[in-house]
């Protein structure tokens, strides 16, 4: 049963039919992997994620703007490109064909969905690459009705700002793309608009009418990117060269991915199965502080300096892959914040009820009601009024509590075991505790509640994850995220911007 | 489906083939990956990593000779080229030590105990033990692919088998020692 043998020759016999069967996740990986490659030769990933940081951008924008100043309507400044756009009718005008374009949409085939989807996991692409025009020829319009069955789309590389969409009866108007084309012009094929319209004298029923008449035309299929909401035009008009390239390579892009789903019939092959659904556990410190010298108490302290508390959070939440790359995610999560402001002066200020001391954010109960506070760089040159008692230099401890409901998108960058994502989205902040402490009379003393926090408020979130599979089912994750709070506060003074930054830890289970 | 029709279908990206050319082989080339790594999470970034290039490059498989063994030398390659980006480690006392031969005694061993012997070894005695002694490559095949001298390949060989040879002996005394 034993004898001596050469050791090469034990591995080599023993080794020789091993086999092992790897975890589900490799195969996973890489045909994410491989579907990136696929992609990266059609050049789209480059500016998928230009795009996706751009729309992430835009979106925290767009919220802190709506949100910060309700004045000031961002739909009103769309601005008229090179006076090709002359009358208001226009917004009207294009949020309709939008309505419209979404409702024809609807019907398409698969070529459509991906390319709506990807429209709409990437909104700034149709803001960026809103820089040409439909023309509709009024006199056309008028004689044509349901007969219409020729859209045709004439792209004009060499100023794609004032390309012009014809819609006529049977003409097809000659393209220099000739890709572009060639796609387009025929209407089997899906056909992206993305333009504006040029409408100098045409009224918005017959648009409508024509508007039906294109959607009559029933093997058509089309993608419009006509954005009305389009904030950055005049960026764009500046900008017009770069976006024009974007609209090319996208354009470029598309043309390509329609002509290898007409090729290849995308649709027969059945989509690789994968766990989409996943819930999680996190918890971890947050750290609050502000940008800029400010208080939310009071202007006196301004420029004090603010000692931001390390507190913590924790919550569950759940969340959807909307393909390999892409997840949605909401969830719920108790977070505790506070920081300090220090150099505070506290003294007894018995009968003085006019005294500067008073804080006007704060609502003071009983064991604070008697006390005043001032900064320690104004107490120098003030005359204090009222008898001091006593006072301490100390510090005003603000904490708040809040129950928030986070609605994030996770994009990964990289699947091998340990995942990088870019974590994105924005917060929902509801106020649950609301609590001001100070250092007095030798204990921290619960002395009121701030009178200036809103019930309801938001933040922007950007963060980064890094995950690590644990096994197929479960999985470590660790991620870092910022989040600027948008409307926390009322009546600050200063500068002050809250904002705090968590580093959560999680475990998530995939099914 | 044959194995040349799904070799063609991944030659044009055809998702499902490449699935199937997974499933036939990921079991082979684990096993490889898994004596040229030194644990399991590594071998199963080899092995992704493999796999990739495999699908990238599979048109350029020619049909000459088995496809099982191309697939296997693009493992090896895989493994290989990372550690040719890492760099030569300098093993300390590289003494040239002449070619030996190492016997030990062959009770019923655990397959397992052996991977993880191979798995021990330092990083570059694991690749050319491997690469030597299972796959059968020459000193000087190897010297040219790591980047070293074919006295360097042989006297790492030695090395291994005595690294090796320890392991076993241990874990037979171990084993020993248990049944008494």
């Amino acid at each position: 049963m034993s004898d001596k043998k050469n050791i090469d020759r034990l591995f080599k016999e023993k080794l020789k039919d091993f086999e092992a069967t790897p975890s589900n996740s490799v195969w996973e990986n890489i045909s994410i992997q491989l579907q990136s490659i696929e992609k990266g030769k059609k050049g789209i990933p480059m500016w998928w994620l230009v795009a996706g940081v751009a729309a992430a951008l835009l979106l925290l924008f767009t919220i802190s703007q709506v949100v910060l100043n309700n004045n000031t309507n961002p739909l009103q400044e769309i601005i008229v490109d090179e006076g090709t756009i002359k009358n208001s009718e226009n917004t009207d005008l294009q949020d309709a064909i939008n309505k419209k374009n979404t409702l024809s949409d609807s019907g398409g085939k698969n070529v459509s969905e991906n390319l709506k989807s990807e429209s709409s996991n990437f909104p700034s692409i149709s803001s960026t690459t809103n820089t040409g025009s439909i023309s509709a020829q009024n006199d056309n319009l008028t004689k044509h009705d349901n007969e219409n069955r020729n859209v045709t789309v004439s792209n004009n590389t060499q100023n794609v700002n004032r390309n012009t969409y014809k819609i006529n009866k049977n003409e097809l108007v000659k393209s220099s793309s000739e890709k572009s084309k060639n796609d387009l012009t025929d209407n089997t094929n899906s056909n992206l608009y993305k333009d504006k319209v040029e409408n100098n004298n045409i009224d918005k029923a017959i648009i409508d009418e024509l508007l039906k008449t294109v959607n009559n035309t029933s093997e058509t299929k089309e993608t419009y990117k006509i954005a009305s909401t389009n904030t950055n035009v005049d960026e764009n008009i500046t900008e017009s060269e770069e976006s024009n390239t974007i609209t090319e390579n996208y354009k470029l892009s598309l043309t390509e991915e329609i002509a290898a789903n007409e090729d290849e019939n995308i649709e027969d092959i059945p989509k690789e199965e994968f766990d989409r659904w996943s819930i999680a556990s996190n918890i971890g410190p947050v750290y609050f502080n502000s940008f800029g010298n400010g208080s939310s108490i009071h202007p006196q302290f301004n420029n004090n300096s603010k000692t931001g508390d390390i507190n913590m959070s924790y919550g569950i939440s759940g969340s959807y892959a909307i393909n390999k790359k892409l997840r949605v995610r909401a969830g719920i999560n108790k977070v505790n914040l506070g920081y300090s402001t220090n150099n505070v002066i506290v003294y007894d200020n018995i009968g003085g009820s006019d005294s500067p001391g008073l804080l006007r954010n704060i609502k003071l109960n009983e064991a604070g009601e008697n006390l005043s506070f001032i900064s320690i760089d104004e107490f120098n040159f003030l005359q204090v009024p009222g008898i001091l008692n006593n006072f301490i230099e100390s510090s005003i401890d603000q904490k708040l509590g809040f129950i928030e409901i986070p609605l994030e998108l996770e994009y990964r960058i990289s699947n091998k075991k340990m995942g990088i994502s870019v974590i994105g989205g924005f917060s929902a902040l509801f106020l649950t505790d609301n609590e001001i402490y100070s250092f007095f009379n030798g204990v921290s003393t619960l002395l009121g509640e701030a009178t200036n926090i809103n019930n309801t408020s938001f933040s922007a979130n950007f963060g980064l994850g890094f995950d690590f599979k644990m096994s197929d089912k479960f999985i470590l994750n660790l991620e870092p995220i910022f989040k600027y709070q948008i409307n926390t506060f009322n009546n600050t003074s200063g500068n002050f911007n809250p904002y705090f930054i968590g580093i959560y830890f999680g475990l998530s289970f995939k099914f | 489906m044959s194995l040349d029709l799904l070799i063609r279908k991944c030659k044009k990206n055809d998702t499902n083939a490449q699935s199937e050319i997974y499933k036939l082989f990921s079991s082979k080339l684990f096993a490889v990956c898994l004596k040229y790594s030194r644990n399991h999470v590594d071998a199963e970034d080899n092995l992704q990593d493999a796999f990739v290039t495999i699908f990238e490059k599979m048109s350029q498989y020619g049909y000459k000779g088995s496809f099982e063994g191309w697939l296997k030398r693009i493992a090896v390659n895989t493994v290989l080229q990372k550690y040719r980006r890492k760099g030569v480690f300098n093993i300390v006392n590289e003494d040239d030590i002449e070619d030996i031969v190492v016997e030990v005694e062959d009770y019923d061993i655990d397959i397992n105990f052996l991977l993880q012997s191979i798995q021990e070894l330092p990083y570059r005695y694991r690749l050319v033990f491997n690469l030597y002694a299972l796959d059968e490559y020459s000193h000087k095949e190897i010297a040219k692919m790591l980047d070293i001298t074919t006295g360097t390949t042989k006297s790492n060989l030695a090395r291994a088998r005595m690294i090796l040879k320890d392991k076993i002996e241990n874990y037979y005394a171990k084993l020993n020692s248990q049944s008494l």
